[in-house]
């Protein structure tokens, strides 16, 4: 059974159709690219899976149970958790806090698991660091690890690899690599394409608001219609 | 780690226990009628201000309603003393309930919208006094007067009851503004305050969250306006509808510093002993003071002094590793 289905998902802002009748299944323990060119939607089918958006037809399942249009703590406390495309930590908590929020009592803490997290983060070290005095990369990562102490089913990722320097992207696509060992299932948004081939078992392509093809990395990278959608006709 | 915050609690909770102690026995020392009414303003404002902190300061929720709570607790208490002949000591609760009611419904339906996040949510607020102002001088303009408190020892006074009672719902704002910031809710409720949608995104309830912020905050401010009236037997709609109790509450709050427990209780002291002070209680002075003191706390303190001396403290005690 998948862990994630999206079926005949559609969403409009005005006369838009941001996301017009998307179908798609993510199986358990995959990376699962999101690709598409800016305005495609990636972003707006993410904020409909997370409950940010309310789709105005179809409906979305997490492990067999339908979600649409529950709140996004809601869906967040039922195993599937996002990061933001501009990162969102908590700036003025320090990372130990940061790291805290997302537990739902003092009793789940667990120091090992956050020293694990703070070691697989590159955070080790910088606990009582104010979150608004790392650096863009190491925010990026503490989100990440904020959203893993959640220890969802499901991780979503919204464009990870951006505006990060070479180094963190590579940590970055380790870390990603090393949670999908751990069982976790995850989708990126992703505009690096090298990201996306390097750690993506399947790779989906919107193009305004459509799926316009699903395959593996070197499968949509042969498709017609994704490269025209990149390129143009 | 633990042990250290174990010990850290235990260290606030006897500093309160002994603060509370030596200033709930200062009546009884044979101090002036003046210091203790002055006191007795300290208590009412720390309260304000910290209650005002609680939503403000802790979720990021900037609100004007504060007079519209304190007028109303003054109100409900006064209403149910003379028209109900309820003993004084049993409206301060009604008082709280009843703005509690006011905020849980404000909330329900502000906090639910997601538009009226941020300036709207302020906007809100403001209505809310001018709504409750205008009901309250439609319905009882002139003002009531309260029955008189009657003293339950014979060898406590008035002055005294009100001094205690004052000080007892102060200690018990500081209490429980204290108890918040090292919870877990108030953990969530700084996380609300960083990022809303952050924090919905990672399972925290930011609704429920605020509703608790708002309803503590309220109840705090109706109960000192239940103290406040009972305090001045004559309540009347232009004085406990003041905007006073919506600005000072704000201008202690950033002076001392925002989104901490220790600073709208800094704030609070400093301010009302200046009022006291510079211009003796006379309200005109108090607004131009008030006014010009906004301005200089906003361009130069906007985080408060509390943050300033925690800022300089660090730096004192990090030793310089790069010698400039």
């Amino acid at each position: 059974m998948s862990l994630l289905k999206l079926s005949n998902v559609t969403k409009s802002f005005g006369g838009l159709k941001a996301v017009n009748n998307v179908s798609l299944e993510i199986q358990p323990n995959v990376i699962l690219g999101l690709i598409g060119p800016n305005g495609s939607g990636k972003t707006t089918l993410v904020n409909l899976i997370t409950g940010f958006y309310r789709p105005d037809s179809g409906d979305i399942f997490f492990k067999g149970e339908r979600i649409t249009g529950l709140k996004p703590y809601h869906i967040a406390n039922r195993g599937v958790v996002r990061t933001f495309q501009l990162t969102r930590v908590f700036k003025q908590l320090t990372v130990m806090q940061n790291l805290m929020t997302a537990l739902n009592s003092h009793r789940d803490f667990d120091q090992e698991k956050v020293s694990e997290i703070l070691t697989m983060m590159g955070l080790q070290g910088k606990e009582q660091t104010l979150a608004q005095n790392l650096s863009y990369g190491e925010q990026k990562l503490l989100e990440i690890g904020r959203a893993l102490m959640k220890n969802p089913d499901m991780l979503i990722l919204d464009e990870p690899a951006s505006g990060i320097s070479p180094t963190i992207i590579t940590r970055l696509s380790q870390v990603i690599i090393d949670l999908k060992r751990l069982g976790k299932t995850i989708l990126v948004i992703e505009h690096n394409l090298r990201v996306i081939s390097n750690i993506c078992d399947t790779v989906v392509v919107l193009n305004h608001g459509e799926k316009i093809a699903e395959g593996s990395f070197s499968e949509i990278s042969t498709n017609q219609k994704v490269i025209s959608a990149y390129i143009g006709e | 780690m633990e042990m250290k915050v174990v010990k850290h609690t235990l260290y606030t909770v006897i500093s309160i226990v002994v603060a509370a102690l030596i200033l709930l026995i200062l009546p009884y020392l044979g101090i002036s009628a003046f210091i203790i009414s002055f006191l007795l303003s300290v208590y009412i404002w720390v309260t304000l201000a910290v209650s005002w902190n609680i939503l403000s300061g802790y979720t990021g929720y900037f609100s004007f309603g504060h007079t519209a709570f304190f007028g109303s607790g003054a109100f409900a208490s006064a209403v149910t003393d003379f028209y109900f002949d309820i003993p004084y000591f049993i409206t301060i609760p009604i008082a709280g309930a009843v703005t509690t009611g006011m905020a849980a419904g404000l909330g329900i339906v502000t906090f639910r919208l997601r538009r009226l996040r941020g300036q709207l949510f302020a906007l809100t607020t403001v209505v809310l006094t001018s709504v409750s102002s205008i009901v309250v001088i439609n319905n009882w303009g002139d003002g009531i007067v309260m029955h008189s408190v009657k003293a339950f020892w014979p060898f406590i006074s008035i002055p005294h009851i009100f001094y205690t009672l004052a000080l007892i719902l102060c200690i018990a704002s500081i209490s429980i503004s204290i108890a918040l910031y090292r919870s877990r809710l108030g953990l969530n409720l700084f996380a609300i305050r960083d990022d809303e949608e952050a924090a919905e995104a990672i399972g925290i309830n930011s609704f429920k969250h605020k509703m608790i912020a708002f309803c503590i905050s309220s109840m705090l401010v109706g109960f000192a306006g239940a103290v406040f009236g009972g305090w001045l037997k004559y309540v009347w709609p232009e004085t406990v509808f003041s905007l006073n109790y919506s600005l000072f509450p704000i201008l202690m709050t950033i002076l001392g510093g925002m989104g901490t427990w220790i600073g709208p209780i800094l704030g609070g002291v400093i301010l009302t002993t200046i009022f006291q002070i510079v211009a003796g209680g006379e309200a005109i002075l108090n607004n131009i003071i008030l006014g010009s003191l906004l301005v200089v706390v906003m361009i130069f303190l906007p985080r408060g002094i509390f943050n300033l001396a925690l800022t300089g403290y660090r730096r004192v005690r990090t030793p310089l590793r790069h010698p400039p």
